[in-house]
């Protein structure tokens, strides 16, 4: 029961992000590889916080959004006018250079080694040291996030961005400022990340810059595509899919030294395929 | 003096950057869409090498020509079974961009499995490093190898491309698949070789890394990543233009790590990276 648990907190973290580039990849079409970097940096921000600071759990959690959104308004302020695979591959290039920043800063991050003994968040007089509670309050988290993003994709704003990734020109001879439009989702996603990386921050205990990886990045980004862009219902099976399969593939049996080999493999197996079958992923409305 | 010996290191360094820039503008040029698929191709080289070289000791010539050709092959293998039928599917240029990170994920989750996941160099360790000197300037005899190569791939890519039939056929299908079709090109078959040649370069690029730096599942990206990175700020399927920002940016490297600390060196190409872009869509938007 303590392992089931444990698998749906993290599933419920990697769901809000999934959610959160959903509405950037699926929504505006804007295929970003940096999000294990945001959820990394927001994790690492709320370590500080929260191993520095003795404030309120929500208090962390904003200060962390309001910081990760100040980080993200110049970077997507850059990133607004690069386009389609560039846009991708400029993600990448941000990613290294946060896994960088976050390796080498050591009088903040402590390079390597990471952060150790973040204190799990207090909520009044009470400390979520049980794996139960702490499922509580991610399962709210992700409640929220669903329904903020649920929110905004069928909004008037959402129906602009999906405008902007069918034809961005034309949207903006329809006088909508797209660059705008992309800049607050992009931000908005930076935000999301800062509650991911935060709720991860403080159930792991630690923060290391593996966190930080592309591969990472790229492996929330297949989820997204795999589950169905543009689709919230989609966003979540990718997550289940991601932080399923290495469990199932534990369950086998398979030996733990090609275990993390064998799910590579496996991931690069269906993204192919489904390129090549099913390019709008499993629920997906939007083809890639 | 240790500017000329940094400057030597840049360019040095520049060259295997040269080498992966070459041949992703080639394959870039035809297909037009970031192939990361890159990144296992010299993993490929590398490790083939290795494996007939180290491992089954083969003479070297031969192993270096058979593994040059079996990354060669594959690189092929991959344009025709996978790209191919995808480009007929009608798939976007992002959905070619996700399947070769896919076909990436797959070759060097293998490659981590056969070879295991630690670092390991082709160059015999027992063996004292070789080492030129001449002007005050040192130069390990890899690095001249490394050298030589890169000028003679250099040279013959150039020629092919400028006088050569494929090379115009090359520009042709790189201005627009479907004219050079028209004006009677076998696009198919010209895309195909030209996956061979970027292929062989690739694998050329992985084996000089594993004589040099050594060789890791996951280590390739970084070089890879900056390959790339050399190629957008010189201009993509410009080849010159990219091989020369390759090497500009090896020196650029080495001096920032002279100045600054060698731990800031990936952070300082893809800052570079990312403000050519943002330069050049400033450029377009005008």
């Amino acid at each position: 029961m303590f392992y089931l648990t444990h698998i749906l907190i993290l599933l419920s973290i990697y769901i809000i992000l999934c959610l959160g580039l959903n509405l950037l990849a699926g929504n505006t079409g804007l295929m970003n590889l940096s999000q294990a970097a945001f959820y990394g940096l927001g994790s690492y921000l709320s370590a500080i916080f929260l191993t520095n600071f003795h404030l309120n759990f929500f208090i962390i959690i904003l200060l962390t959004i309001i910081i990760m959104m100040a980080i993200s308004w110049p970077i997507g302020y850059i990133l607004n006018r690069i386009k389609g695979d560039d846009f991708a591959l400029a993600t990448l290039g941000i990613n290294i250079i946060m896994y960088e920043l976050v390796m080498n800063l050591t009088s903040i991050t402590n390079g390597p080694v990471g952060i150790v003994g973040v204190p799990r968040p207090t909520i009044g007089n009470f400390t979520l040291n049980n794996n139960y509670s702490f499922l509580f309050l991610c399962v709210v988290a992700l409640v929220i996030i669903y329904i903020l993003t649920l929110i905004i994709s069928r909004s008037s704003f959402g129906r602009v961005l999906k405008f902007i990734r069918d034809d961005e020109d034309t949207a903006k001879s329809f006088g909508y400022k797209t660059g705008q439009y992309k800049l607050t989702v992009f931000i908005f996603n930076a935000s999301i990340t800062a509650v991911a990386g935060t709720l991860f921050a403080s159930f792991a205990r630690m923060i290391e810059p593996t966190a930080l990886y592309t591969s990472e990045s790229i492996l929330i980004l297949s989820a997204v595509i795999l589950g169905g862009l543009s689709n919230h219902i989609g966003s979540i099976f990718g997550a289940v899919i991601i932080v399923t399969l290495p469990e199932i593939l534990r369950f086998i049996g398979l030996p733990s030294a090609i275990e993390t080999q064998a799910r590579q493999i496996l991931y690069g197996l269906m993204l192919v395929s489904f390129m090549f079958y099913r390019p709008q992923g499993i629920f997906g409305r939007y083809k890639l | 003096m240790p500017i000329f010996q940094i400057t030597l290191n840049g360019i040095l360094t520049g060259c295997i950057y040269c080498l992966i820039a070459v041949s992703f503008g080639l394959s870039y040029k035809t297909v037009k869409f970031y192939n990361l698929a890159h990144v296992s191709l010299i993993l490929i080289g590398g490790y083939t090498m290795l494996l007939f070289y180290k491992i089954w000791s083969l003479p070297f010539i031969p192993s270096l020509i058979i593994s040059i050709l079996l990354t060669a092959v594959i690189a092929y293998l991959i344009q025709k079974y996978i790209y191919t039928p995808l480009r007929n599917r009608g798939a976007t240029d992002m959905a070619m961009l996700i399947a070769s990170l896919g076909i990436n994920a797959i070759i060097s989750g293998l490659i981590a499995i056969i070879f295991s996941n630690q670092f390991q160099s082709i160059a015999n360790a027992n063996l004292p490093t070789i080492i030129y000197t001449f002007f005050n300037l040192s130069i390990t005899k890899i690095q001249l190898f490394n050298f030589i190569t890169t000028t003679f791939v250099l040279i013959f890519v150039f020629s092919i491309n400028k006088y050569s039939n494929l090379g115009r056929a090359i520009s042709a299908i790189g201005d627009n698949e479907e004219t050079a079709k028209i004006f009677g090109i076998d696009t198919k078959k010209i895309i195909g070789r030209t996956a061979f040649l970027s292929g062989a370069i690739a694998g050329l690029s992985g084996i000089i890394i594993g004589f040099d730096t050594g060789l890791k599942p996951t280590f390739g990206t970084m070089i890879v990543y900056k390959g790339i990175a050399a190629n957008i700020i010189g201009g993509i399927g410009n080849l010159p233009l990219s091989a020369l920002t390759s090497i500009i940016l090896g020196i650029t490297e080495n001096f920032g790590t002279y100045i600054l600390n060698s731990q800031w060196r990936d952070l300082i190409v893809f800052l570079l990276m990312i403000i050519f872009m943002y330069c050049r869509s400033l450029k377009n938007a005008r």
